[in-house]
């Protein structure tokens, strides 16, 4: 697998949130913008979508759909479910951890 | 200015695959500040990225030759501008400064004309530097590392040499201050040759050229404004004080008017280099139509 998820520098929130995004199905960018904001809160904007999507597409995490019109869908490849379960199992370790600290301090 | 047209500040090849689609988010996206500037900042990030700089044509290749030739003559008038600094620096030609206008009118446009083309060399090169120094760090291109080395590595030399004459007599003899001198002219030209080598070997493309043309300019006409600067104060001078030019006022206690005259020589040579360079430039269309 080309590359690493650390190796992405400040797309790395970013990218995390568009295969995150295209878990559920191809999306388009303008689709992908909306879907994060919703699930996330954040507010992404075009410039970083697609530094971030170049990224994404250049690590073969992501690849490009025929265009409908202007908009050209993206969907999510094996390799890159493989890194988003990765970076989520991370994550969900880290929140796991933090919890039962935060508790121990609480009681 | 329409937002869509901050597109056109990124690189070509990234342009003819996602300009259609980046345009049509921004057609259904409310802009605001932060889209202009998260674009802006999306166009420097591509531009560093080696997947999209892309090889340049014949006219980017010409432009990059005028950049380089501006860059070098700079680097030239830097030289001949620190020994036109020590001649005016004694107390006698200061005070003519102040006393006789035509002077001091000569010196403040050297030093106006010095800045403003610092300026406008560190404008039209960070852009460039950036992706130099990008393509020889993640791209591991050791060929511009060691180019890029060269003018540190040289001032460090520069620095030691100075601390071990000094430190070896309170007193630098005249040999040595000529030795330092003729070190530190070489290393201009070997630094400038470096770097020069560096941007040619450098992936570019027609837009990071295109930004640094007008810096380009404004470089050559500060640089001709010093050299105008650097003429009055010499008629001024010899008019008000003409013995000033025969003392030994001038570099390594030369004669005044000899140093004045290197001086001249090599500011005139850098500028005819520069405004050559700008002249024999491809245009905007010209490198549009690539």
């Amino acid at each position: 697998m080309p590359g690493s998820f650390n190796d992405l520098g400040r797309f790395s929130g970013p990218g995390l949130l568009i295969l995150s995004s295209l878990a559920d199905g191809p999306k388009h960018g303008y689709a992908i913008m909306m879907d994060v904001q919703e699930f996330s809160g954040t507010k992404m904007e075009p410039g970083t979508l697609y530094g971030a999507l170049t990224r994404l597409e250049q690590r073969g995490w992501i690849e490009p759909l025929p265009p409908e019109e202007r908009r050209r869908p993206y969907r999510l490849t094996g390799a890159g479910e493989q890194v988003l379960r990765q970076q989520l199992d991370s994550m969900n370790q880290i929140v796991q951890t933090g919890r039962q600290r935060l508790a121990s301090v609480g009681a | 200015m329409q937002i869509a047209t901050l597109l056109r500040y990124y690189p070509p090849a990234w342009r003819e695959r996602y300009e259609d689609e980046v345009t049509d988010v921004l057609e259904q996206h409310r802009v605001s500040y932060a889209t202009w500037f998260d674009l802006a900042r999306g166009a420097f990030d591509a531009h560093l990225d080696p997947r999209f700089s892309g090889a340049i044509g014949a006219a980017g290749r010409r432009l990059r030759r005028a950049e380089i030739a501006v860059f070098c003559a700079f680097i030239a008038f830097v030289v001949a501008g620190i020994g036109f600094q020590k001649m005016t620096e004694d107390a006698d030609k200061a005070g003519l400064m102040q006393a006789h206008a035509a002077i001091g009118l000569g010196y403040y446009a050297v030093i106006v004309g010095a800045v403003v083309a610092l300026l406008a060399v560190v404008a039209g090169a960070l852009p460039i530097a950036a992706i130099i120094a990008r393509q020889a760090l993640s791209g591991g291109r050791r060929d511009l590392l060691a180019l890029l080395a060269v003018p540190p590595l040289l001032f460090v030399a520069i620095v030691v040499w100075g601390a071990l004459d000094l430190r070896s007599s309170s007193t630098i003899d005249a040999a040595s201050v000529r030795g330092l001198i003729g070190f530190f002219v070489l290393a201009a030209i070997v630094s400038a040759a470096s770097v020069s080598l560096a941007v040619a070997r450098t992936d570019l493309n027609d837009v990071v050229l295109g930004l640094a043309r007008w810096p380009s300019i404004v470089a050559t006409a500060a640089m001709d404004l010093s050299l105008a600067g650097v003429i009055v104060w010499g008629i001024g001078l010899h008019s008000a004080a003409p013995s000033s030019f025969a003392l030994d006022g001038g570099v390594l206690t030369s004669y005044a008017y000899v140093t004045f005259l290197r001086v001249l020589i090599v500011m005139a040579l850098a500028v005819v280099v520069a405004l050559v360079a700008l002249w024999r430039a491809p245009s905007r269309g010209a490198l549009a139509a690539e």
